[in-house]
């Protein structure tokens, strides 16, 4: 009955109306999903670059912002250790970056390349690691680091979230290897390079675009990372970017101090999706063929 | 400088599953220095197993392997002096074609310009000159493996092994291909060994050819005595198309000397060597282009089936009395059509006559040629 309707419908329309009601309404339904990650997003960014007070100022928002103020950054950088957090914050994500990335490198050349004995039992344990969430990892991890006495330092923070991280990475890049031919590294050998060289002059620009995509998840995983930060981490001299915006919300510091924190840590994921995405949709793609 | 290849006893185990596949038996082989040697089976007789370690790249279980006097069994790939095109061309996707030919002679130090000065001529004699800024992707099947074929041999390798390279390729290019490689192993100093699985490179490109069989070596020749005087039933069968009629036939003894007899013929040949197989059957072995339409010393009579002209010449498919397939080739068709009965006939040096386990005994071509050129002496 309804398909018939339908079918009525479809014929009564001219097929170049009907092209553009189906148009529309995709572009509506685009729409809506960048509203409802845009607007949290624009609220973030409004109150960010309010002056002090305006945002509340008569006890209603304004939309449109009445003025543009930069006083709320110049007051984090003069007046809290934001300047600090955001140095801690590279040095752990630039530590994970490398870290995680060669270890990923590493790992999934020589599952990709080598036969040894438990081989399939390590690939399933790795998935198995995969699935266990941070938080269940958080107190053995802070028994590790007492016991090893690595407790509030910056390595022992990269150490733990490379292993979070190392299965997905891991992972990666095998699925990444297992796509380079064994036949071009043989003929390089052939051609005389060492096994390292082959690895380096063939193997590794090949799979360049897997190792740009697991450096944007080892970025990711270390720049945002607040739980194990928080567990890790007990001076605020060491702190991270989200542990320091915790804490600055935590005391009174101000929303609005608050939200330019917020667009600070912001900054660098944006300019990565900015300029990375081809990575991103790799990375998407290779978990679904793999 | 080419050098001789030689295998001693070399043998390669696999182990799959729970029991172990002798991918190469034993193999004593030697490949003289210089020539083009093509090893030539179906699939799974071993043939790339072989390449592979004589490349290095597979290690043997037992045996030893030498270029000229020099044991290299122990020795990595990347100190023997060869050069390898694979099957899937193994170009590298990241470099340009310049870049993928020179690499060998980067990794060996070659200053930058004597190296585009030997790449550019490289490049200049595959007809690949205007290319050689371009990656891989942007050529054609034929332009990738010029530029496989230049990477091989613009080092000025010792050997030059290629696995299947033109398995790939469309019939014309092969063809095409066939000759340059050819072209190319005559300008050079070098001992080619060349793996395929199909007998028309073999027969066409090399001097010698090594046909294997389930990890055995069949039989090692040139191609015309591989054709003309195949050691067995299997390469009677594998080289050379159409395969060779097999006519099974009883011998038996008259007056004393062998005689084939069945499908109505009786042939008598006398050799000492089929004096143990009297009272067997064995096959009489002749090949389709020695069997002609309209007769010969020997005559049958087969069905027509199916005519494939193939322009100058065609093959002809057809049903012997026994109800088995039979194949001549003939250059006259005129007369010939599916459905008809003609009569196909060859002489007595045309055949080959081969044991019950497939070991040619006698070739009908030595045995009446030597006994006629005896009766001239006399």
């Amino acid at each position: 009955m309804i398909a018939a309707v339908a079918d009525a419908v479809t014929d009564a329309v001219p097929q170049r109306t009907l092209g553009r009601v189906q148009r529309t309404l995709t572009y509506l339904v685009i729409l809506l999903m960048c509203l409802l990650t845009a607007v949290p997003l624009y609220v973030m960014l409004l109150v960010a670059f309010q002056p002090t007070g305006a945002v509340f100022s008569g006890g209603d928002l304004h939309i449109i912002p009445q003025t543009i103020s930069f006083e709320n950054f110049t007051e984090l950088l003069t007046e809290t250790d934001a300047l600090t957090y955001t140095y801690n914050s590279i040095v752990v994500t630039v530590g994970v970056m490398v870290l995680a990335t060669t270890i990923a490198c590493i790992s999934g050349y020589i599952l990709t390349r080598f036969e040894f004995r438990g081989k399939a039992a390590f690939s399933r344990s790795i998935l198995l690691s995969y699935m266990f969430s941070g938080i269940v990892l958080a107190v053995p991890f802070y028994i590790l680091f007492q016991t090893l006495g690595l407790l509030n330092s910056h390595f022992a923070l990269v150490l733990g979230l490379t292993a979070l991280l190392s299965p997905l990475n891991i992972w990666l890049m095998w699925q990444y290897f297992e796509t380079v031919p064994i036949s071009l590294e043989e003929r390089a050998w052939i051609e005389g390079a060492s096994r390292w060289r082959a690895v380096r002059d063939v193997v590794l620009p090949i799979a360049r675009p897997g190792i740009v995509t697991a450096a944007i998840f080892s970025f990711s995983a270390g720049w945002n990372n607040f739980l194990l930060a928080q567990i890790v981490l007990s001076d605020s001299e060491m702190y991270t970017l989200p542990v320091g915006a915790a804490l600055l919300l935590g005391r009174d510091a101000g929303w609005e101090t608050a939200m330019s924190v917020s667009v600070l840590i912001c900054i660098p994921p944006f300019l990565i999706a900015l300029f990375f995405q081809r990575y991103l949709m790799l990375g998407i793609n290779i978990g679904e063929s793999g | 400088m080419a050098k001789e290849i030689r295998t001693e006893r070399l043998r390669k185990e696999y182990d799959a599953d729970d029991r172990t596949v002798v991918a190469n038996d034993d193999i004593d082989l030697t490949i003289e220095e210089g020539e083009f040697t093509t090893i030539v089976g179906p699939s799974g007789c071993g043939k790339t197993t072989l390449l592979r370690m004589i490349a290095g790249l597979q290690e043997p279980t037992s045996g030893r392997l030498y270029f000229g006097d020099e044991d290299v069994t122990d020795e990595r790939p990347q100190d023997r002096d060869i050069s390898m095109v694979f099957q899937n061309i193994a170009l590298y996707p990241h470099m340009t074609v310049r870049e993928n030919i020179g690499y060998a002679l980067k990794i060996e130090g070659v200053p930058n310009e004597e190296r585009a000065e030997r790449v550019e001529e490289a490049a200049e004699i595959l007809q690949i000159a205007d290319q050689l800024e371009k990656k891989p992707d942007a050529l054609s099947g034929g332009q990738q493996q010029r530029v496989a074929l230049g990477a091989a041999f613009v080092k000025e390798p010792e050997i030059i092994l290629f696995d299947e390279p033109m398995s790939d390729l469309d019939a014309k290019l092969r063809a095409e291909l066939r000759v340059e490689v050819q072209q190319l192993h005559k300008r050079l100093d070098a001992t080619v060994v060349y793996v395929t699985h199909d007998q028309t490179e073999a027969m066409t490109m090399s001097d010698t050819v090594v046909t294997l069989r389930e990890g055995h070596v069949e039989q090692v020749a040139p191609p015309t005595e591989l054709f003309d005087f195949p050691n067995s039933t299997y390469v009677a069968e594998f080289i050379g198309t159409p395969a060779t009629n097999f006519l099974p036939v009883d011998l038996q003894l008259t007056d004393g000397t062998p005689t084939l007899r069945g499908f109505g013929m009786e042939i008598e040949v006398p050799s000492e060597e089929l004096e143990p197989h009297v009272g067997e059957t064995v096959d009489l072995g002749v090949r389709p282009q020695y069997l002609s339409a309209g007769g010969g010393s020997f005559e049958l009579d087969v069905t027509i089936d199916v005519i494939e002209p193939l322009g100058t010449e065609s093959v002809v498919h057809a049903t012997r009395p026994d109800g088995e397939p039979i194949d001549f080739v003939t250059d006259d068709i005129a007369e010939i059509f599916p459905g008809d009965t003609v009569t196909v006939g060859f002489d007595e040096e045309d055949l080959i006559v081969f044991g019950p386990n497939g070991e040619a005994v006698v070739y009908g071509a030595r045995l009446f040629d030597s006994a006629s050129a005896t009766q001239q002496i006399n």
